[in-house]
């Protein structure tokens, strides 16, 4: 007999954004379930200062057909169809519905990613990105807008961080693009990596490719249109809205008229 | 002529960019942006300064515009912003909301 002891593994740690959230639970296919989607991002930690702990419904059918976002008592709430979510940000803990589903899973913590990122001047964007010569560049705009086709036009020397939505946080004076594993129609997980912003472009489809340089009002008004963020706190909708200033007045950012082809990426510098 | 006094409502947020003043309802997170006597009214609802003198010591002080119409315009403003729960109004002074609009 083995004198190995067999312990069965309760949890894993999902790092994105430099964050390490702890899953854990009872059921080994959605710890399965769990490695398989967040193979970039697992952590080889143990522990994480934010722990989830995951219960799986066998058919999740909550209230809520569009997502809903609310805070009572200091406590968030999420819900949707698929999944339900509560967090206590002064414990760090929380606690997951939902069933074995990658993307249920996704939503839950992108909404996660988007709670803990409003107090640290950041936020998720709509937006594929990618790092060329140690420095990101981003692409931001509704579907259809173009962001899968950029992130397909890359240049071998650049580094994809998404196709899908992006991952922007305030780093002293800079402000930090970071891999993420939530994929658009490219169906590729970004790679876990970070870099300094240099520019984001507003992607408009034309008929050739022209770079102009957006007024900071107008950046905000575009970006804003492309930030993932849930407009029933009105703290939250603040801290959102004023870090997307912040932004665009100290980083440039364009408006990208393009044609698909590998050229546009000659405007990119 | 009534008194009326004005306030940013917390439930707005704001910001001045490259000389526009863009507001955000935290209800609905629909976004508003002012022309520029709306936006020297709105940055001047500080709660304890009524709309009349608004008008008469910014508004008609910095732009060439007849100080009954102004008021009347102003007027027009403040009930749509009020409506949409972006100022608060009253009859006499109101505190200012803690909200902090930045400039920048």
């Amino acid at each position: 007999m083995s004198n190995v002891a067999m312990t069965r593994v309760q949890a894993v740690v999902v790092e994105i954004g430099g964050t390490p959230i702890r899953l854990c639970a009872n059921s080994a296919s959605f710890l399965g379930l769990a490695q398989d989607r967040y193979s970039g991002f697992l952590s080889p930690a143990t522990q994480a200062p934010i722990n989830l702990t995951v219960d799986l419904a066998p058919r999740p059918n909550f209230a809520q057909e569009d997502i809903r976002v609310a805070r009572q008592a200091g406590r968030w709430s999420a819900e949707r169809a698929d999944f339900r979510l509560e967090w206590d940000p002064k414990t760090k803990f929380g606690k997951l519905q939902l069933g074995l589903n990658a993307y249920s899973l996704d939503a839950a913590l992108r909404i996660l990613h988007t709670l803990l990122l409003a107090d640290q001047g950041g936020f998720l964007l709509h937006a594929a990105s990618a790092v060329r010569n140690r420095r990101a560049f981003l692409f931001f705009g509704p579907s259809g807008s173009g962001k899968t086709t950029l992130a397909r036009l890359a240049p071998p020397d650049a580094t994809l961080l998404t196709d899908e939505i992006s991952y922007l946080r305030e780093d002293g004076e800079n402000y930090l693009a970071y891999g993420t594993p939530f994929t658009g129609e490219l169906a590729k997980s970004g790679e876990n990596i970070s870099a300094p912003i240099a520019a984001l472009y507003h992607l408009v489809k034309g008929p050739a490719n022209r770079l102009t340089p957006m007024k900071p009002g107008d950046a905000a008004r575009a970006l804003l249109q492309s930030v993932l963020f849930f407009g029933e706190d009105p703290n939250l909708v603040k801290l959102v809205f004023q870090s997307v200033c912040d932004l665009v007045c100290q980083l440039p950012v364009y408006r990208l008229e393009f044609v698909p082809d590998e050229s546009v990426w000659d405007l990119v510098q | 002529m009534r008194a009326c006094y004005i306030a940013k409502s917390p439930m707005a947020a704001s910001r001045e960019l490259g000389g526009e003043m863009i507001i955000m309802s935290a209800v609905d997170s629909t976004l508003f942006t002012l022309n520029d006597v709306a936006s020297l009214i709105w940055k001047s609802a500080d709660g304890a300064t009524s709309l009349q003198e608004i008008v008469e010591s910014k508004v008609c002080a910095e732009f060439d515009v007849d100080p009954s119409v102004a008021f009347a315009d102003a007027e027009r403003l403040v009930g749509e912003l009020a409506k949409r729960g972006l100022l608060l109004v009253a009859d006499h002074p109101v505190e200012q909301s803690l909200h902090a609009e930045r400039n920048s």
